[in-house]
């Protein structure tokens, strides 16, 4: 049938096109990102009459050099690889920072050295002698961490962020060093986890920012780990459900990119990280504050905003490092080659020295929502960053490159399997097949398949046809019985033809010859005999391949990173969950004692509350949150459960298992039947005397 | 290559007795690799290679399938590598599998072979060590099925050419027979075997295998290999799957477990191969 089969290949290749579709569809890749920041850039370089990067520093940011407004844009540009004549900027830098240095590093906030400090390296200046100062010293670790603690939580940051851009040697004469300026931000945190620019109100910027500070120390500082993770938990309550967050109750731009920023510092993908997917995600939050011209606005429906559209630019190129090299924004560790684009330049880790600057200048975006924010919020920021420029004092180069590198990679690449997600946008080199996601595996598996079983159809149908008519088609067995069958009623029905019997016995001989010789011959009927043969195994076959194409398709499988980091959403109403297997620790062979901790109890947390939730659903949500084994079997209305932590039913005896009460009360359904209310303490114990020493002796029925 | 099929048949039943028993009791892969190779070695010996290779090539894809298969079912283990329906693919259960379809393939192969070596007088020989009787009820029914089945092919044919009935009826009718005709026959037997004289005294076996010196030296080397191979194995050689793979440490007597797993496998390959030799040998002589 030509009409059957052309169907099934405009079929078969529609369904191929669909699944490519379906593969490609993925996040915002890094060419559109690129696309953003570029657009981003020129809307900067148009609205302010020049025509190009370089015009634009020296018309517009090299005047005010040493302001927030124009370091932040140096700092993208430069990091992004605009390539602008950075001497100009420089010497504009040099200019303020002799005018700070003559009136005395005090007279400006930290945050203002701290910035231009980043303006500088940035640019390509070694920070550690600008304009014959070490500027570095001044704004890092020849501060004391009280002085900087007393400016705020985000002067702390900066100066760790400072240090971190090339992994400076910090001096035996330094007043605070790294460990100080640590243990004096995690001091300052709030009790719920937050940091606040105040000291008091917990907001996201300032959170944002510290995390980003914190984030190379994430790996190897278990009190950093413990505090990132809290403040990461608050933020993802203080994220607003269309993904935005707020500041003084309004979603703005500025506070969206920190999040992004810090996520990026860490090494999460925003995108896909779940906790801080609500009805859109961060980038597309972010992206929704962006105006057409290019440019970003403070809150949703405002005008662009110069404080806005730097963050939004600068958390960009910092997002777009890490999809490409892992890496994030503040590595000044490499000299920048000014033609060299993004993908070009590897970055270390993140540090973002925002805090400060945004500290300060969100005391003045309440006043209005229009741009005369950035001149209200600049004018303070220039008269501290004048005094802050001149303090630099000697800065000791440790094997800075490698060591920033190295911690920035090892926070990003042995990073807790929990929470955070590789994402590489294939633009250097193709995904290998361990990168490769299984569901694009299981699709071109479906489509192998798929192929598989068209191609099967089609060559039963033609087989089907072939076969129908004519005695010739039936196998040779059939034919010679027939002609038995034949011989023998003919001579029990005809007695006349008795002399003529030897000839037909001699004709049926000759016919059963040339049966017996057509089958040697002719290919086409032994094909024809196969093919009858081979038609029952092709529909068979065909059933079978939909079958386990369908099964594959319905089942859903996950990477461990996926599985593990299905949080569930943060809830006021919790559940306390309590795994313990204290009646069975004497009886633990040694292989358990690794997934089995000493007191016997395995978890005892509490989880937040969805609707519907059952006995089982809390353990899911306990297991996957703590990386517990769970091992279950059945399906939503009956699941029974053999073993937690490796710890399995029947391994202390005939009468071990886990057993499960809601409250004291031992359910009498199965775990997925028993629901449970907010409040509720869900407790799974192991019994090794079915019941008899959990206090749920089995009392028969 | 039947120098394996002369030997006694006690002896090849407890060569085959320890081969089968360490491979089936010890759960250990590398038990299991020495048994399918000294099985498949041997097979190709009885066999001849490329007769082997079919055999075996149904085989091979049902191991794989089951040790593919087994993570579905166990989800002990410590690794991870999917999760599918919530439930874990671990690494522990997929070796676990391995280890279980190797066990698979290592027993069929071996059976194979007795099947090959033990004919119907070797069985009824070492039945009949055990208990004549049964080696009578034994013998006697594996001589029914050929006949019931000739009879009813006989009455088949004759009730399709000669009587018109559906085909139901047909094959009820030919089933009814056979069966009455197997009642008669069996009167007819006990009452020739109580003539003669059965169950009179006890039963008489005769068996034309007389224990030669070549077989006395199999059995020593036999026994002595599964005392080296047992007592480690079975105190030490299991390997703990779950929750991480641990294999039995390295100690000598483990070594010399193996090792000697290893020749008692290998042991009719070698022998057949020797025999052969001896043959060549001294064929070329004249």
């Amino acid at each position: 049938m030509k009409s059957l089969r052309k169907i099934a290949i405009v079929l078969a290749s529609a369904f191929i096109i669909l699944q490519s579709c379906v593969i490609s569809v993925q996040a915002l890749s890094a060419d559109e990102i690129k696309g953003y920041i570029d657009s981003g850039l020129e809307y900067k370089y148009s609205s302010a009459n020049t025509h190009n990067a370089d015009e634009f520093v020296a018309e517009v940011l090299a005047p005010k050099a040493g302001t927030s407004d124009s370091d932040w844009y140096a700092i993208t540009m430069g990091r992004y690889g605009v390539s602008f004549n950075k001497s100009v900027y420089i010497n504009a830098l040099n200019q303020k920072l002799d005018d700070i240095y003559s009136n005395g590093i005090s007279s400006v906030r930290i945050t203002d050295l701290q910035r231009m400090a980043l303006a500088y390296s940035a640019c390509g200046a070694d920070i550690r002698s600008v304009s014959g100062h070490n500027l570095l010293a001044d704004c890092s670790y020849m501060r004391s961490a009280d002085e900087m603690a007393q400016q705020g939580v985000l002067t702390l940051d900066y100066g760790l962020i400072v240090l971190d851009t090339e992994n400076y040697n910090i001096p035996d004469n330094a007043v605070s060093s790294r460990e100080n300026i640590i243990s004096t931000i995690l001091s300052i945190q709030l009790a719920n986890g937050c940091f606040s620019a105040d000291g008091k109100t917990p907001d996201a910027d300032a959170t944002a920012m510290t995390v980003t500070a914190l984030a190379p120390y994430y790996e190897n500082n278990k009190a950093v780990k413990v505090s990132v993770d809290k403040a990461l938990e608050q933020l993802s309550k203080m994220q607003k459900s269309d993904g935005t967050f707020a500041c003084w109750g309004k979603s703005n731009c500025e506070s969206t990119a920190q999040v992004v920023m810090c996520l990026s510092a860490l090494g999460i993908d925003c995108t896909k990280d779940e906790r801080f997917i609500k009805n859109s995600d961060l980038l597309e939050a972010l992206l929704s504050f962006k105006k057409s011209s290019g440019g970003f606005s403070h809150l949703y429906n405002g005008k662009e905003n110069s404080m806005a559209t730097y963050q939004a630019l600068y958390t960009l190129v910092g997002y777009r490092s890490f999809l490409l090299e892992n890496q994030s924004l503040y590595n000044f560790s490499q000299e920048q080659d000014a033609d060299k684009t993004l993908s070009e330049s590897v970055y270390a880790p993140d540090d973002k020295y925002n805090d400060e600057n945004r500290g300060a200048e969100e005391s003045y975006r309440i006043v209005s929502e229009n741009s005369s924010l950035e001149n209200q919020a600049e004018s303070p920021l220039t008269q501290t960053s004048e005094n802050s420029v001149e303090n630099s004092t000697d800065a000791h180069n440790e094997t800075s490159t490698k060591a920033t590198a190295a911690t920035g990679n090892t926070a990003n690449n042995n990073s807790d399997i929990n929470y955070i997600v590789r994402y590489k946008q294939g633009e250097e080199a193709p995904p290998t097949v361990g990168e490769l996601s299984f569901y694009q595996l299981l699709h071109t598996l479906g489509i192998v398949l798929f192929l598989i079983t068209v191609y099967v159809v089609l060559v039963l149908h033609k087989t089907q046809k072939q076969n129908f008519g004519g005695k010739n088609n039936k196998p040779k067995s059939y034919q010679k019985n027939k002609d038995k069958g034949k011989a023998i009623n003919d001579i029990t029905q005809t007695n006349s033809q008795e002399n003529e019997l030897p000839k037909e016995k001699l004709e049926n001989k000759d016919s059963l010859k040339q049966n017996r010789r057509i089958k040697p011959f002719s290919k086409k009927h032994a094909s024809k005999f196969s093919a009858l043969n081979f038609s029952a195994k092709n529909s068979l076959s065909a059933v079978l391949s939909v079958c386990i194409i369908v099964f594959l398709c319905s089942c859903s499988v996950k990477t461990p990173e996926e599985y593990y980091s299905q949080n569930s959403e943060a809830s006021e109403e919790t559940v306390q969950v309590k795994i313990d297997c204290t009646t069975a620790l004497d009886k633990l062979s040694d292989d358990l004692r690794d997934y089995i901790p000493t007191d016997g109890i395995i978890a005892d947390e509490p989880v937040s509350y969805s609707d519907g939730d059952t006995a089982f659903s809390v353990l899911t949500k306990v297991t996957k949150s703590n990386k517990i084994q769970l091992d279950y079997t059945g399906s939503e209305s009956s699941v029974y459960v053999r073993g937690i932590s490796n710890l399995y039913e029947f391994s202390c005896g005939n009468l071990s298992g886990w057993m499960v009460n809601i409250n004291g009360n031992y359910i009498q359904t199965s775990a997925s039947e028993a629901e449970v209310k907010p409040g509720d303490t869900v407790a799974w114990r192991y019994t090794c005397d079915l019941g008899a020493d959990i206090s749920n002796a089995y009392k028969g029925e | 290559m039947r120098a394996f099929y002369n030997l006694h048949p006690s002896v090849s039943a407890v060569y085959y007795l320890s081969v089968l028993a360490v491979a089936m009791f010890i759960q250990n892969p590398f038990y299991q690799l020495c048994a399918v190779a000294g099985g498949v070695l041997f097979l190709c010996c009885l066999h001849g290679v490329f007769r082997c290779i079919k055999e075996l090539a149904f085989f091979v894809p049902v191991a794989v399938l089951v040790s593919v298969l087994n993570p579905f079912f166990s989800h002990n283990g410590a690794t991870p590598l999917f999760f599918i329906n919530d439930n874990a693919y671990t690494l522990e259960a997929l070796v676990c599998g391995i280890g279980i379809s190797l066990m698979l393939l290592s027993v069929v192969i071996w059976f194979k072979t007795f099947d090959e070596v033990f004919d119907s007088e070797k069985l009824l020989f070492l039945i009949g060590k055990i208990s004549p009787k049964i080696s009578m009820i034994f013998s006697m029914t594996l001589g029914f099925i050929p006949r019931l089945i000739k009879n009813f092919k006989e009455i088949l044919s004759a009730q399709k050419m000669f009587c018109e009935k559906s085909k139901l009826k047909l094959y009820l009718s030919c089933f009814s027979a056979v069966v009455t005709h197997t009642i008669e026959n069996t009167v007819d037997t006990a009452d020739s075997m109580s003539a003669r004289g059965y169950g009179v005294r006890r039963l008489a076996v005769f068996s034309r295998f007389l224990l030669k010196g070549s077989d006395i030296v199999f059995l020593i080397i036999v026994l002595s290999l599964s005392v080296i191979i047992c007592i480690p194995g079975a105190l030490w050689g299991t390997v703990i799957y779950y929750p991480q793979i641990r294999l039995p440490r390295a100690t000598v007597w483990i070594l010399a477990s193996y090792a000697g797993y290893f020749t008692l496998c290998i042991l009719p390959f070698c022998y057949e191969v020797l025999e052969e030799l001896k043959w060549k040998y001294s064929v070329s002589k004249i």
